[in-house]
């Protein structure tokens, strides 16, 4: 009798759990950063799993078979869209999952509609990089993420019509965080998260903002990531590897070379000895590594130039309290100001 | 079932590698050249990279199924070359063992194939996926690839196995070579790289080399002739793969490194019994097979 | 004159390699084990990663020590496994080593940041960027390991051509493992400065070339060394002048001056009596 009655109290518990679980989206993501913008735009309505972790290298996944079962069941895959995940394809055929395949519903790329760097001027592959169609590391800037998250949020609304609107406020909400963070509330609030964006991407936002207003320059309104940013503003660093562009590129630091910019190629005595030099003319201080790459190799080349390599992890990564990107760019810009 | 069906494509595949793999390791230990697969899948890849790279087939879309056609015909010319130059230099004149001679050949493909993708591609970005593999994810595709190919070289063995076999038994013997010979050692060799070629794509490099090594290292220990050393690889082979693929499973982690923990262990007990049951028996200074 | 200053540090690195590297190769290649060092290589990474999981920082004191420890008693099970009649050659245990080695490896890969760099074939080096005091820490390490094997040279050297020390198995024993752990602590102190591939090659390389045509023993050993040292100059000079990575640069010539050597050799018409002396 006793048993029966635990039994039903079970089951009576689990019922509202089940049913919640069945009406929530499955998403999957292939890096940690996409998963933690899905989360602030699905919230409660999906549940969001990524599949390279914080430290891990995003060119290497190690094949454990959860992933496969993972997309199986997955309603939505977001992944890049450029070639960084080259590892996707086997596991999305193998998964068997119609919903989540290129073109379907189901799958996002949050690339699309990002201003793409670094792109090639010739179709193969001899000049530079793996990836042809321009730098994939497209998560390094703010600016970036706001485009990840509309992708996702049409992605979301074509899965679940239904809730369209609370994805949309919630992206909304999202994308304004972002733009208060990156520009302080002050000038968001006179010009609006989009004009001021427009103008960082092309550039021009620091002749607009030389101008007069009322008795001080509209720079001193600034606030912000790009406020913390400005005394590092305009100098010159080196780069383990091509992962900082669009960081860089916002921020106004100035990666003047790659000590490895082909992945897996160690660089050649010509180009080992141009660094050094480079390095000691130009007095570069800083060189920034993401930190899944082994650490052997900086350590040798700072002993060999005296140049401080800033170890960052590249993705949002739980394990080391970075618990989403407003944090982890937090962390890149306090790391770069301690160093330089 | 879920996992039942999971792995049983992966499973089929391994039996095959199993199948082919056992035979050559007896093969390979008896001669020494341990590190033979390894080599010739490194040989075989320069040979795709150069393929690759004259014939400018590197596409965006990297279907990690089929080889091109150009990258695989140049694989396998490399694997002939490898083969022909593995065969002349097991000559007396040459006093280095073999072994020396594949591993120098391991070391310059690989780093000829860092260079020429350095020049002509931009990147080393598939080293992984070769040395772990994709067999979880194997498709039908490939697995009949695979079963053709190990039916093919199987079924050449063993209409010629005898050949095959004294080949093997007189390898460290200098007598002096008749000619014949270098055909068949060829033929050894350039069978051997079309297996390890469709076996490295897809189970990668450790799997295919532990499949190679370890069970025949047990068929070896425990001595017999060629038949019962067979049937110990095979089945030392068959079990590991069939636990090591639900282990995988059930502790969600890569496949290989627990095929091979459990290779490693069945090796270990084999040993230890053996040893066990060799000293109830009055002990005997034997020589070798 | 400028390049030259800069280039120093390397190139000397690559000669005092090159000469330790030719002894232990001549070694490796009279007891056919010729993957050893990768096998060791392997193994202390393996080493370095368990110290890692211990808790000790990535490049700290603690983790090295753990590294050597592990490396040393698997040389150890290696050494004392040797047998009088052995069924499975020394070559196939060693490939069963680095198997299993490089199997666990993979599995702590994923619970160590950037653990995919401690996997065999990723441990590239650059010894381009080596500095003065690198060189002069492996200097340090190596001069203990010379005078040991200049103590024990002559017995090491009978045990690597199948004799046995004092015609004891236990005692060859002991200096096999005199041997290896000599051996091991060169290849794990050169490996992470050089990478996997280049110190390979100079351990196998030179001393090939120089067996296929020297037949005495020091004469192979210091042969060994001005071809390795010699090759390890002229690939600079080609990475420097062609832009090509540095290190697959010599280890390409070098491994093809091999194969070059041994077909010379093979097309050599000179009759030789007394080719089956020496193996």
């Amino acid at each position: 009798m006793k048993k029966q009655i635990i039994g039903l109290l079970l089951a009576i518990i689990t019922i509202p759990g089940i049913a919640v679980e069945k009406s929530q989206i499955r998403i999957v993501c292939s890096f940690s950063d996409y998963a933690s913008i899905a989360s602030e735009i699905a919230k409660g309505y999906a549940t969001v799993e990524s599949i390279s972790q914080g430290e891990s290298d995003p060119h290497f996944i190690p094949p454990k078979p959860s992933y496969a079962m993972m997309l199986n069941k997955a309603d939505i895959w977001i992944t890049t869209g450029m070639d960084l995940e080259q590892w996707s394809t086997t596991l999305i055929d193998r998964a068997h999952n119609s919903k989540i395949m290129d073109g379907a519903v189901g799958f996002v790329a949050v690339s699309d509609g990002v201003t793409i760097l670094d792109k090639p001027e010739k179709a193969d592959r001899s000049e530079g990089d793996v990836h042809l169609m321009g730098n994939p590391h497209i998560n390094t800037s703010p600016l970036n993420w706001k485009i990840i998250a509309r992708n996702i949020t049409v992605g979301l609304i074509k899965v679940d019509p239904e809730n369209a609107e609370f994805y949309e406020r919630n992206r909304d909400d999202f994308i304004d965080r972002v733009d208060r963070a990156l520009f302080g509330d002050e000038l968001v609030d006179m010009f609006g998260g989009e004009t001021l964006s427009r103008l960082l991407l092309n550039h021009t936002l620091f002749t607009f903002l030389d101008r007069e207003y009322q008795d001080k320059k509209l720079v001193d309104l600034l606030g912000g990531w790009l406020k913390e940013a400005l005394p590092f503003r305009g100098s010159r660093i080196i780069a383990y590897h091509k992962n900082w562009a669009y960081f860089s590129d916002i921020f106004g630091l100035e990666i003047i070379d790659f000590i490895e910019p082909k992945p897996g190629i160690p660089p050649s005595a010509k180009h080992v000895q141009y660094i050094v030099n480079l390095i000691k003319d130009q007095e570069i201080k800083v060189m920034l590594v993401a930190s899944y790459f082994e650490k052997k190799s900086p350590q040798m080349i700072e002993d060999r130039t005296g140049i401080k390599a800033v170890y960052l992890p590249l993705f949002v990564n739980h394990e080391i309290g970075i618990e989403n990107n407003f944090e982890l760019v937090d962390y890149w810009i306090s790391q770069i100001k301690q160093n330089l | 079932m879920l996992s039942i069906e999971f792995i049983f494509l992966p499973f089929l595949g391994c039996l095959l590698i199993v199948l082919i793999n056992v035979y050559f390791g007896i093969h390979v230990i008896k001669r020494e050249i341990i590190f033979i697969d390894i080599a010739l899948a490194s040989i075989a890849a320069l040979g795709s990279a150069v393929g690759m790279v004259l014939f400018e087939s590197i596409s965006v879309d990297h279907s990690h199924e089929g080889h091109g056609f150009f990258p695989y015909l140049f694989s396998l010319g490399f694997i002939s070359i490898a083969s022909f130059a593995f065969t002349l230099l097991k000559h007396k004149k040459i006093s280095i063992p073999l072994e020396a001679i594949i591993g120098i050949a391991y070391a310059v493909a690989t780093t000829l194939t860092v260079i020429i993708l350095d020049k002509g591609a931009g990147g080393d970005v598939h080293v992984h996926d070769m040395l772990v593999g994709t067999i979880l994810w194997i498709s039908g595709h490939q697995l009949t690839r695979l079963a053709l190919v190990v039916t093919i070289v199987g079924v050449f063995h063993i209409i010629y196995r005898k050949k095959f076999m004294s080949l093997t038994e007189s390898f460290h013997n200098h007598d002096n070579k008749i000619n014949r010979h270098m055909l068949w050692d060829f033929l050894f060799y350039f069978s051997f790289g079309l297996v390890v070629v469709e076996a490295v794509n897809i189970a990668g490099i450790l799997t295919v080399f532990a499949f190679l090594i370890l069970p025949a290292s047990l068929s070896v220990i425990l001595k017999g002739n060629w038949t019962t050393k067979l049937i110990v690889g095979w089945v030392a082979g068959v079990t590991a793969s069939f636990a090591g693929l639900l282990f995988s499973l059930k502790l969600d982690v890569p496949s290989a490194p627990v095929i091979i923990t459990l290779l490693g262990i069945i090796l270990l007990l084999g040993y230890l019994l053996y040893k066990i049951s060799n000293n109830k028996k009055p002990v005997k200074e034997t020589s070798e097979t | 004159m400028g390049t030259l200053l800069f280039l120093a540090p390397p190139i000397v690195a690559c000669i005092i390699l090159a000469g330790i590297l030719s002894y232990f190769g001549n070694h490796i290649l009279s007891r056919g084990i010729i993957f050893i060092d990768i096998a060791v290589a392997q193994i202390a990474a393996l080493g370095t990663m368990i110290g890692i999981l211990l808790g000790f920082a990535e490049n700290s004191a603690n983790a090295q020590i753990v590294s050597y420890a592990f490396t040393i008693i698997i040389l150890g099970i290696f050494s004392f496994m040797k047998v009088k009649n052995q069924v499975l050659p020394q070559e196939a245990i060693i490939g069963i080593f680095y198997c299993i080695a490089l199997g666990m490896a993979l599995l702590l890969a994923e619970k160590i940041p950037g653990g995919s760099n401690y996997i065999t074939k990723t441990i590239t080096g650059n010894v381009l960027w080596v500095t003065w005091k690198s060189v002069l820490y492996c200097l340090l390490i190596f001069i203990p390991v010379i005078i040991v094997n200049l103590v024990m040279g002559n017995i090491i050297k009978k045990v690597s051509h199948g004799e046995l020390a004092g015609n004891s198995m236990s005692r060859t024993r002991i200096y096999d493992l005199v041997f290896y752990i000599t051996f091991g602590i060169v290849i794990v102190k050169s490996v992470p400065v050089m990478g996997i591939f280049l110190v390979f090659m100079l351990l196998i390389g030179p001393a090939s070339i120089s067996r296929i045509f020297v037949r005495s023993w020091t004469g192979r050993i210091i042969w060994g060394w001005i071809i390795g040292a010699a090759g390890s100059l002229l690939g600079i000079y080609i990475s420097y002048s062609m832009n090509i990575s540095n290190g697959p640069a010599i280890v390409s010539l070098i491994g093809i001056a091999t194969y070059i050597a041994a077909f010379t050799k093979l097309y050599m018409k000179r009759a030789d009596k007394n080719i089956l002396t020496t193996n």
